[in-house]
């Protein structure tokens, strides 16, 4: 990484140069007038979104924004006063939301929401999502909520314990994962480690970390797509099944794990996959390459693949399943 | 969708066709000739001053209209009946010469002509003598290189490239670009040979200049359509520049000053009239002028080109010579910052290597041959190295050093044989065969550590794919009625990659119809195919374009392409019309997924960096062009359509080919004002490039903004329309001569568009934030000298 780092500041001074003797002008190229229209993201889970869930996963947390114009430089505020739905496919509705406060570390308030009835979702069934709020047209999306995943098997291989300066420990090692593919149909994953204490429970302040391994013989090296994502900050990593679709996937990570020096250490590690719908894959997928490139001038455009009605943004649900490993004392 | 293999039944096995086409040739009408008792004259044409070899001099009997042309070598063959014979010998910007025998043996002559120092201009013909209305080609542009030197250029440096991009069907990518973009087609879809050998990447300088130094440049032909099958491996053109030979005669010597670079020319005998040489180099010196003015503090930046021709030619005999050429050119920008604990040096190089050793042979009076074994190379390099000076925990000083290189290339070794067979003059067979072995390097890693961390070590990343490329050929130039000429032949491509193997049969036919004396009708289909493909930003054209293969993911590219015409004279040849419309579809293009960059690209995962789609494209080219007279120029006009459609960019829409122009216009004149001075003018407009941009925003989640990019390529840049100007006077010397040149570029100052960037900020008048667009330009009004001598 670091060396892809250095090459691409070379690249970005080597631009640089090409604008050296240019000049600049003000132009008006003529875009058209923009409607502004509601961005949504939410994820509707298979298991109940409580309090803790979203302080696990805040990327899933209901959140409601709206678009402008390119030329207008205006912030973009969240969107208090939507009305959200979700109806599953007789017409009833399943879950409304109310007003809530962002669970995500340094979120603003504005724009997010829960779920009042902590409906969960199915998998194999069809639901609907309808946003509306005043002055904009109301967006829909739809999605069939994949099916479970079954036979998720994993281990994890201390290799060392340091407690540097700091208020953090640090356990690492290698996690191995086994993971069964359906090959009746195309499958979307997101991979997830969760730190948890001797009752199961997450504090939502130890971390799980996916690190750059340096041994090019691990298991599993070929399938480079495949990696964790992370927990409270960051976009997701999602991988489709298209070199093992059908197999069973296995495949070896290094990861570090960070917990405070005060408190007691983690007992379990908890793997969660989850099975996303080819449309919650595609948008995050160009959301995280989006990011990704802010600053590559090289890199090609990025569209965030978006599967709403009359707006931007994605409606996505997802089938969980994990495998609890006891950590080493 | 265009089929990769035909499903004519006969033509299944290609060995049939190819045999069938030789078949058809043979019993053709021209075949006749076989029965009457002929007799053959052949040799050479050559400059009587310099012994120089002259291309595509006519050679006709004007008692009954037959007659030939030479070939890249200067090399002619002639089967006439026995007969008393009047041979003319006729070179644009030479004296006719005219050769009177009764022929009643076969015989070898060659001609010496001699320059009559009349501008040579622009021929839109298939060879340079042979008449526009008669040519079987179509599509075809030879560029005299006196005609190049006469016309304006950008800092005073002339430019081969330049002067096609003001030719019809042949656009430049903007700004100052040298990139040719012909009919609808990319620039890695153009065979550009130097002396028979691959050149990858054609320009300097940003794409500013062309690789080509006009001073040891003899011929620069470039075909747009109805390619004949001795030219394969590219889908839109084949740009065939031969460099000089060298003076068989005396020594001689060209040399020129300008406002950024200097070059000199040397040619002359190393055996009189049995050896030749020419070298020629050429380095611009910006980085050495600016120096003086750079603050060290700031760091200290500069960037150079250089190019050197070498070319050597040695007469074995009557009937053999060889010819070794070569040339090399770098472009390199260099960056340095020092303060007392870093040196931090970085730079960014690209450049070509090529040589070629060709053997012709004259086999017989009816056949020639040429053997050519070439090789060419194409890199850019990126690389930094950093000197960092600290004291340790024991007070010493020590030292780490730390470099990176990331590297891109592509070489080539092959070899062909092309033979030039004569029968009579209504056939003008060619066929040979090529062989080509490509390594591809997309992208390699090398970094090196003094003191590497624990567990890191000094390493290279790099993979390596290696395809061979073959083709065999024949085409046949058959007059068979003295109104209808057509050149039908067949290639047959192949190639092998990743243990898979790709075959294209290739059939190419054009033909001229003569209507009456002034008309002429024309038309040409040609398949084409394409094993290597280019990888580029959509963005900025750039040398970091990656070169790769074709491969077992990676179809090869395809092209199918029809151009219909008419050509016509005027004022008694003074001047000549043709209007040429053309449809290209192209089939298995790549494209950069989006997202994707080339940066890390170490190994093969550049195939899952592309994705593969179609393009079409359309137009009509009308060109008008004065050839004689004090005042000569022509006007070119282009209205095109351009476009690509990709499943898995814009949401699988079609869109717009960035170089999509739907209106291209070049207006070229040149004025003999004195016998020793020449005006000459250039104005070009061209419609707008398209782009991408951003139309609205939105949030996503907290500090979390998303541009919404709209339909791709779907805004357009403001037109292009640049005018430039050019006095060149000459004054003759003792020693020989010198010339004046001024030139003034974008004479009317006009702020071309080169990108559009947005930039983000406050009203001035409310203090609400804003967006603007910002137009970058790169070449204001640039007055130019150089003064070149000849000697």
């Amino acid at each position: 990484m670091k060396m892809l780092q250095k090459t691409a500041q070379l690249a970005a001074a080597f631009l640089a140069v090409i604008s050296f003797s240019a000049c600049e002008t003000v132009v008006e190229v003529p875009i058209p007038a923009h409607t502004p229209k509601l961005a949504v993201r939410y994820m509707l889970p298979d298991q109940e979104p409580d309090t803790l869930f979203y302080q696990l996963f805040p990327q899933y947390q209901p959140y409601i924004n709206h678009s402008q114009s390119i030329y207008s430089g205006a912030e973009l505020k969240g969107v208090n006063d939507a009305m959200l739905t979700v109806t599953d496919q007789h017409g009833n509705v399943v879950e409304t939301f109310k007003r809530s406060n962002g669970f995500g570390y340094g979120a603003s308030d504005d724009g997010y929401y829960e779920p009042v009835t902590r409906f969960k979702a199915q998998p194999g069934q069809k639901y609907t999502l309808s946003v509306s709020a005043p002055n904009y047209e109301t967006v829909t999306g739809k999605l069939t909520m994949p099916s479970a995943l079954s036979g998720l098997r994993a281990s994890f291989q201390k290799i060392s314990a340091e407690e540097p300066g700091g208020n953090f420990a640090i356990v690492q090692g290698r996690v191995s994962i086994s993971l069964p593919d359906n090959g009746s149909e195309n499958n979307y994953y997101v991979l997830y480690g969760v730190l948890l204490d001797d009752r199961y429970v997450a504090n939502g302040r130890d971390v799980f970390q996916e690190e750059t391994d340096e041994d090019a013989a691990l298991v599993g090296n070929e399938f480079q797509n495949i990696h964790f994502s992370p927990i409270l900050y960051g976009d997701a990593n999602p991988f489709d099944d298209k070199t093992f679709n059908g197999n069973t996937v296995s495949f070896t990570r290094k990861a570090m794990l960070y917990y405070g020096k005060a408190n007691t250490p983690p007992r379990y590690l908890r793997i969660y996959v989850h099975s996303i719908t080819e449309d919650t894959f595609k948008f995050l997928k160009s959301l995280k390459m989006y990011n990704d490139n802010g600053n590559n001038p090289f890199a090609e455009q990025t569209r965030v693949l978006g599967n709403l009605e009359k707006g931007y943004g994605y409606f996505g649900g997802f089938t969980s399943t994990y495998f609890d490993i006891e950590l080493p004392k | 969708m265009i089929p990769f293999f035909t499903r004519l039944h006969l033509f299944r096995k290609p060995g049939n066709l190819l045999a069938f086409a030789c078949l058809f040739l043979l019993l053709s009408p021209g075949a006749a000739w076989a029965q009457q008792a002929k007799f053959t004259i052949n040799g050479f044409v050559r400059d009587k001053q310099t012994g120089e070899n002259l291309i595509g001099v006519g050679i006709f009997n004007p008692k009954t209209g037959q007659g030939t042309t030479t070939n890249n070598y200067g090399f002619y063959s002639i089967t006439l009946p026995q007969d008393s014979i009047s041979l003319i010998v006729s070179y644009l910007g030479y004296e006719r010469l005219s050769f009177n025998i009764f022929l009643n043996r076969d015989l070898e002559q060659n001609f010496n002509l001699t320059a009559n120092n009349e501008l040579k201009t622009v021929e839109i013909v298939g060879t340079k003598e042979e008449k526009i209305r008669e040519s079987t080609r179509m599509s075809t542009i030879s560029v005299p290189i006196a005609q190049i030197k006469t016309l304006p250029a950008l800092f005073g440096e002339v430019d081969v490239l330049k002067t096609l991009q003001l030719l019809p069907g042949v656009q430049s990518g903007g700004e100052g670009s040298t990139g040719l973009y012909v009919r609808g087609g990319s620039p890695d879809q153009n065979l550009i040979l130097l002396d028979g050998t691959p050149v990858y990447n054609a320009s300097h300088l940003f794409g500013f200049f062309s690789v080509f130094n006009a001073d040891a440049l003899n011929n620069v032909e470039l075909i747009k359509g109805g390619f004949p099958a001795r030219y394969g491996g590219r889908l839109s053109s084949v740009l065939d520049i031969n460099m000089k030979e060298g003076n068989m005669k005396e020594f001689q010597g060209e040399a020129s000053v300008g406002i950024i670079a200097s070059k000199v020319t040397l040619e002359g005998p190393i055996k009189e009239d049995k050896a030749s040489f020419i070298v020629s180099a050429r380095r611009t010196y910006i980085d050495i002028l600016a120096r003086p003015f750079m603050n060290k503090e700031n760091g200290v930046f500069g960037y150079y080109f250089y190019d050197l021709n070498g070319k050597v030619n040695y007469k074995i005999s009557q009937r053999d010579r060889l010819y070794l050429s070569a040339y090399t050119g770098y472009d390199k920008f260099y960056g340095q910052f020092d303060d007392s604990e870093l040196e931090d040096k970085m730079h960014v190089g690209w450049g070509n290597l090529t040589s070629a050793l060709r053997w012709n042979r004259i086999i017989n009076n009816k056949l020639f041959a040429n053997t050519h074994l070439t090789y060419t190379k194409y890199q850019f390099d990126i690389g930094n190295e950093q000197t960092t000076q600290f004291r340790n925990d024991r007070g010493e000083l020590e030292t780490e050093k730390f470099s990176l290189n990331y590297f891109s290339n592509i070489r080539d070794f092959s070899l062909k044989t092309d033979f030039d067979y004569t029968p009579s003059t209504n056939h003008y067979i060619r066929f040979g065969a090529q062989y080509i072995k490509h390594s591809f390097k997309p992208g390699a890693l090398q970094i090196e550590e003094s003191n590497p961390e624990p567990g890191a070590a000094n390493n290279n990343f790099f993979s390596q794919t290696l395809g061979h490329e073959s083709g065999v050929y024949v085409e046949d130039d058959i007059k068979i009625t003295d109104l209808l000429k057509v050149n039908a032949g067949l290639r047959l491509a192949g190639f092998y990659v990743d243990k898979k193997l790709y075959h294209s049969l290739e059939p190419r036919v054009s033909a001229r119809f003569i209507l009456n004396e002034n008309w002429s009708a024309k038309a040409s289909y040609a398949r084409t195919s394409q094993f290597i493909h280019l990888l580029t930003n959509s963005g900025i054209d750039l040398p970091t374009d990656l070169w790769v293969p074709a491969t077992g993911k990676v179809r090869p590219q395809l092209a199918d392409q029809v151009a219909l015409g008419v050509t016509r004279t005027l004022f008694d040849e003074a001047v000549e019309v043709s209007i040429e419309s053309y449809y290209k579809a192209m089939n298995h293009l790549i494209e950069y997924s989006e997202g994707a960059d080339f940066l890390g690209t170490t190994d093969n995962n550049w195939q899952d960096k592309v994705t593969s789609g179609e393009g079409w494209s359309y137009g009509t080219e009308f060109f008008v062009q004065k050839k004689l007279g004090k005042t000569t120029g022509w006007v070119g006009y282009t209205l095109a359509w351009a476009n690509r459609k990709f499943p898995e960019l814009n949401g699988g829409e079609m869109y717009p080919y960035k170089y999509d122009r739907r209106h291209d216009i070049s207006i070229v004149v040149s004025h003999q004002l004195k016998d020793n001075i020449t005006v000459s003018g250039t104005w070009v407009y061209g419609t707008g490039n398209a782009v991408t941009l951003a139309e609205a925003r939105y949030g996503i989640g907290s500090y979390n903004t998303i541009e919404d990019i709209g339909s791709r390529n779907k805004f357009r840049m403001a037109p292009y329309h640049r005018l430039d100007l050019s006095l060149n006077q000459t004054k003759k010397k003792k020693w020989g001569e010198t010339v004046n040149s001024f030139s003034i570029y974008n004479a009317y100052n006009r702020k071309n568009p080169y990108f559009l960037r947005l930039e983000e900020g406050y009203d001035t008048g409310n203090g609400r934030p804003t967006a603007v667009f910002k137009q970058i330009s790169l070449f204001p009004i640039l007055p130019s000298f150089s003064k070149s001598f000849k000697f």
